[in-house]
């Protein structure tokens, strides 16, 4: 089933690229695609080899006999050479064969994907979305106002709030520490960001450097305890699919789409703001304010589309970082996706099944790459220019 | 204008720095606050040491033993005054379970606890420390232990509706002297599975070729799960769902996921009140494998009942998790031991002398307060209120000017090979000791990494000179035979250590001749003792386990027997459902 729908899912692919992009792009993107292919999966065979321990005495137990594990051994082909067990496994792979999950058991791979892959593409999903919603607003405002003079906001604004802010904090009992940090970093912030300007785009950038700087695990570890240990806005019930309800479902996976959506957005934020910033210093953004067109319009449909370019290119590539991403805050949240069980596949030398979800994912990180290289063509008409010349 | 400008700004900048400045002190003394807290946390100790029956007061087995009653008792009584029907009860265990076909299973504590609750054993060990039959109606032995007599209760039916009858018990008795880990445990059958006989159809004889006094306790757990025939028939067991006569019947196992047990609705006990049992209508054990997970998902009121071995939060569950309201499992005395493992049959540990010697190197008191805060110290493998337990066994304490005058009297081996899996706790663990050797006596130490799926390979197999190891802890010296015993020494052993002292096999061999518990401590004594003097392994601690539960949750870890009793509440982490209700 999981073959069928990617299968489909290629050809859809495939036809589309045609049509944009034309068939000689298609044909150049697509050996490209196998080649890449072949190169990861057979790298991971080769160093997932390289891993000591006998798969098969791993999988059967320590309680297994020396018979049950010559007949895994041999049933699984893993006394041939390297490149004989990587032909095969491709063959079982194209012929809809994944192979197991667990031998042990004999629990079919493509049962666990059926179960855990769209928990994995959900959380993919709606962090890319949290983390554009997030990173998109605030690198246009960031680039705009850094060409700004600052607003003229009366100066004794910041102590005033700060004071405010500190009354509020002792009437309403915060720990002393969160008192003086929270009463000064909050108004500093505030603050900039009312003046606009250049302080404005300081304030986007320095906290982009903060979230930068926090890994996912910290952030994730901090946000499950105040959403769903000192707050209960968040249950660690783990994953509720569509068919249990919107709501359910929503509620299950907002915090860890939250947490990897943030993980990425100052990344997203920092390169469109520089794109953006870049940009506006063009001529035809000059020639543009001459006609005596908007702000408004001269951002969102002059500059900001040549500066999605960069942004688009990182967000294809930042498929593998996703996946890193994912496998810690699936761990957080005990969300039981596909990168929980990628860890366990590799702990386990289930060989094969590693192969496989390495292969996926190459997928994943191809068909994307070619899909944002036709979106190239029709964000900016010049890169298709240039192919044609 | 620009001068006054940036004047100001200067002043902002003072301003600004001062406050932070201020920020950052009140941050220190934020720190003093978890001092606080940190006292309180004390005092919480100090409360829930009394719970606990206060094991450092009380050195005798009975004082325990009656303490655990008493918990078991507030528990049973809370059971008693307002059981609520219904409800689905949460339980967090630490690790999936790879199948449910037990013989040839390495089937630990979540396996364990998710069992008891599926499959009756035949025996169990009540609140006493004493063995009673449960899905038996009896069990009797011959005066020497080499026959057992055993005869099923009437009325009891499999998940699957078919009677557990003598036959059922003969078939199950069979598959596990069959599997290849059970096996070891009945390997002294005189005819091997053929001496499990069928004798009337609710009763079985088992016929040993020596004394095997601990069967009736061996067979109250792994190896005395009932099972039933169609589970045995089943051409695809590894991957099936288990079919036993427990209080819950296993209605689904999404491996990495969930394993969901739904009530039994034809189960054979009732509680005090003559009420039919199980009170839950399932339980959903979800396996988390990150202790930090569970303890959040705990906290955040999200699961009900948690399994815990992490020293580092045995505080918490002590102090903060007990004065918000949650409630924590009162475990039986008997006590798993942390050690490092030795491999007696290779070099260099073959040498008793080198054994020593590095036992005198070690400094254990800094292992405890670095590495288990909170543990008690080991000097044997049996723990405080279990059989054999001695405070003094004479196991080398710390003293590196002894430990070098012995390496230098038999000289410093080349080189001596830590072994450890790759989790960060353990490696620390590792460095800890490698730096103790090396610092202390000058001992050159190499740490070899792998994962934690080799360690069991590496141990059956013999292939490593030492490394950390937790077992034993059944509170019974006649159980751990099979760890200990020259004869299983020998090619994939469990025997890890490749022991093999004469002296401790005859020892050994009079626990399985006798099931008096003065005598059976007698020989423990003594077994304790001779681990001191040969120094076959090197004791840390007794692990301590934990297993929270919610304020509106009661009766985990309550057994009522059929005789009245209580079984043992909880032994290793793992723990009884049956009873379980949720308030509310």
């Amino acid at each position: 089933m999981v073959l069928v729908i990617i299968l489909v899912l290629f050809a859809l692919l495939a036809a589309w690229v045609v049509r944009v992009a034309g068939a000689r792009f298609a044909v150049k993107r697509l050996g490209g695609a196998v080649l890449i292919l072949v190169i990861v999966t057979f790298g991971t065979t080769l160093m997932l080899r390289q891993v000591p321990g006998d798969p098969c005495i791993t999988a059967l137990g320590t309680g297994a006999s020396d018979e049950a594990v010559a007949e895994c051994t041999s049933e699984r082909g893993l006394d041939d050479s390297v490149v004989e067990q990587y032909t095969g496994w491709v063959g079982d792979v194209v012929t809809g064969d994944l192979g197991f999950a667990f031998y042990k058991n004999r629990e079919p791979l493509s049962d666990v994907l059926e179960d855990r892959a769209p928990r994995t593409a959900w959380l993919f999903l709606y962090s890319q979305l949290i983390a554009l919603t997030v990173a998109v607003p605030l690198g246009i405002w960031a680039a705009y106002q850094s060409g700004r003079a600052p607003r003229g906001v009366p100066r004794w604004i910041l102590p005033v709030a700060i004071a405010a802010l500190l009354g509020v904090a002792v009437v309403g009992g915060w720990g002393i520490a969160g008192i003086l940090t929270v009463s000064v970093l909050v108004p500093i912030f505030v603050f900039n960001g009312i003046r606009g300007g250049p302080s404005g785009d300081s304030t986007v950038n320095t906290g982009a450097f903060v979230l930068l700087s926090i890994p996912v695990f910290v952030l994730g570890e901090t946000l499950r305890y105040f959403f769903a240990i000192k707050n209960d806005w968040y249950d660690l019930v783990g994953y509720s699919p569509w068919n249990e309800g919107v709501g359910a479902h929503i509620s299950s996976i907002w915090l860890p789409a939250l947490v990897l959506g943030l993980a990425v957005s100052p990344v997203y934020l920092r390169l469109l703001r520089a794109d953006m910033v870049q940009n506006l210093q063009q001529d035809f953004v000059a020639v543009a304010k001459a006609k005596g067109m908007s702000n408004r319009h001269i951002l969102l449909r002059h500059v900001l589309r040549p500066s999605t370019l960069t942004l688009l290119t990182v967000a294809g590539l930042n498929i593998a970082q996703l996946v890193n991403g994912a496998i810690v805050v699936e761990f957080i949240f005990d969300f039981d996706g596909v990168g929980s069980y990628l860890i366990e596949a590799v702990a386990r030398r289930e060989f094969f099944a590693v192969q496989t979800l390495v292969a996926l994912v190459a997928v994943l990180f191809v068909v994307t790459n070619t899909v944002i290289d036709v979106v190239y063509t029709t964000v900016d008409p010049r890169v298709r220019a240039e192919d044609e010349k | 204008m620009q001068q006054d400008r940036g004047r100001h700004a200067s002043t902002w900048m003072r301003l600004l720095a001062v406050l932070m400045a201020v920020t950052f002190v009140a941050a220190a003394c934020g720190s003093s606050d978890d001092g606080g807290d940190g006292e309180a946390t004390s005092e919480a100790d100090e409360q829930v040491a009394v719970d606990e029956a206060d094991a450092e007061a009380d050195a005798d087995v009975e004082a325990d033993a009656e303490a655990d009653t008493d918990a078991a008792d507030e528990d049973a009584d809370m059971a008693s005054v307002d059981p609520v029907m219904g409800g689905t009860l949460t339980y967090l265990v630490e690790a999936e379970t790879d199948t449910w076909d037990i013989p040839g299973a390495n089937c630990a504590v979540s396996c364990i606890t998710i069992m008891r609750a599926v499959a009756d054993p035949l025996t169990i060990i009540n609140s006493d420390g004493e063995v009673e039959p449960f899905v038996l109606e009896s069990i009797e032995s011959n005066a020497d232990f080499t026959m057992f007599t055993m005869t099923m209760r009437d009325g009891i039916l499999f998940h699957d509706g078919t009677p557990a009858d003598g036959a059922a018990l003969q078939r199950s008795l069979q598959e596990m002297a069959s599997g290849l880990l059970q096996g070891q445990v009945l390997v002294d059958l005189v005819e091997g599975p053929d001496s499990v006989v069928l004798v009337d159809p609710m009763t079985v004889t088992v016929e040993f070729a020596k004394p095997y006094s601990t069967f009736p306790r061996v067979v109250a757990e792994r190896t005395g799960w009932l099972i039933a025939p169609a589970f045995w028939d089943d051409p695809d067991r590894a991957g099936a769902l288990m079919i036993g006569t427990g209080a819950f019947r296993m209605a689904e196992w999404t491996r990495g996921e969930q394993t969901v047990l739904e009530r039994n609705p034809d189960y054979w006990r009732t509680d005090a009140n003559g009420t039919q049992l199980p009170y839950l209508d399932s339980v959903v054990f979800r396996p988390v494998p990150d202790v930090s997970t569970r303890r959040a998902t705990m906290e955040a009121g999200d699961a009900d009942v948690n399994m815990d071995s992490f020293g580092e939060n045995k505080a918490f569950w002590n102090g903060e998790w007990l004065d918000n309201g949650g409630n924590l499992l009162v475990p039986a005395p008997p006590r798993e031991t942390t050690y490092l493992l030795i491999n007696n049959g290779a070099p260099p540990f073959d040498d008793p002398d080198l054994r020593r010697a590095v036992a005198l190197c070690t400094d254990r008191d800094e292992y405890l307060e670095f590495r288990a805060p909170a543990n008690q110290k080991a000097n044997g493998p049996f723990a405080e209120g279990a059989l054999g337990f001695l405070e003094d066994t004479g196991f080398p304490e710390f003293d590196p000017e002894a430990g070098n005058a012995l390496l230098d009297e038999i000289g410093r081996p080349e080189l001596i090979t830590y072994g450890t899996t790759n989790v960060p706790s353990n490696l620390l663990t590792a460095e800890l000791f490698v730096d103790m050797w090396t610092t202390n006596c000058g001992l050159n130490v190499q740490i070899d990494q792998f994962d934690q799926s080799e360690l069991i390979t590496k141990a059956i197999t013999g292939q490593f000179e030492v490394f950390l190891w937790r077992n034993h802890g059944q509170g019974n010296p006649g159980l751990e035979e099979i760890w200990w015993h020259s004869r299983h020494a020998e090619g994939l052993a469990l025997n890890f250590g490749r022991i093999i002292e004469p002296d401790l096999d005859t020892l050994l061999d009079a626990t399985w001749t006798t099931d008096d518990a003065a005598e059976l401590d007698a020989l423990g004594q003594d077994i304790n003792r001779l681990f001191a003097e040969n120094v076959n392994n090197l004791w840390l601690n007794f692990t301590e386990w934990a297993n929270p539960y919610q304020g509106n949750v009661h009766g985990v870890g309550v057994l009522t027997l059929p005789s009245g009793n209580f079984a043992q509440t909880g032994l290793a982490g793992r723990t009884w459902v049956e009873e379980a209700w949720i308030e509310g």
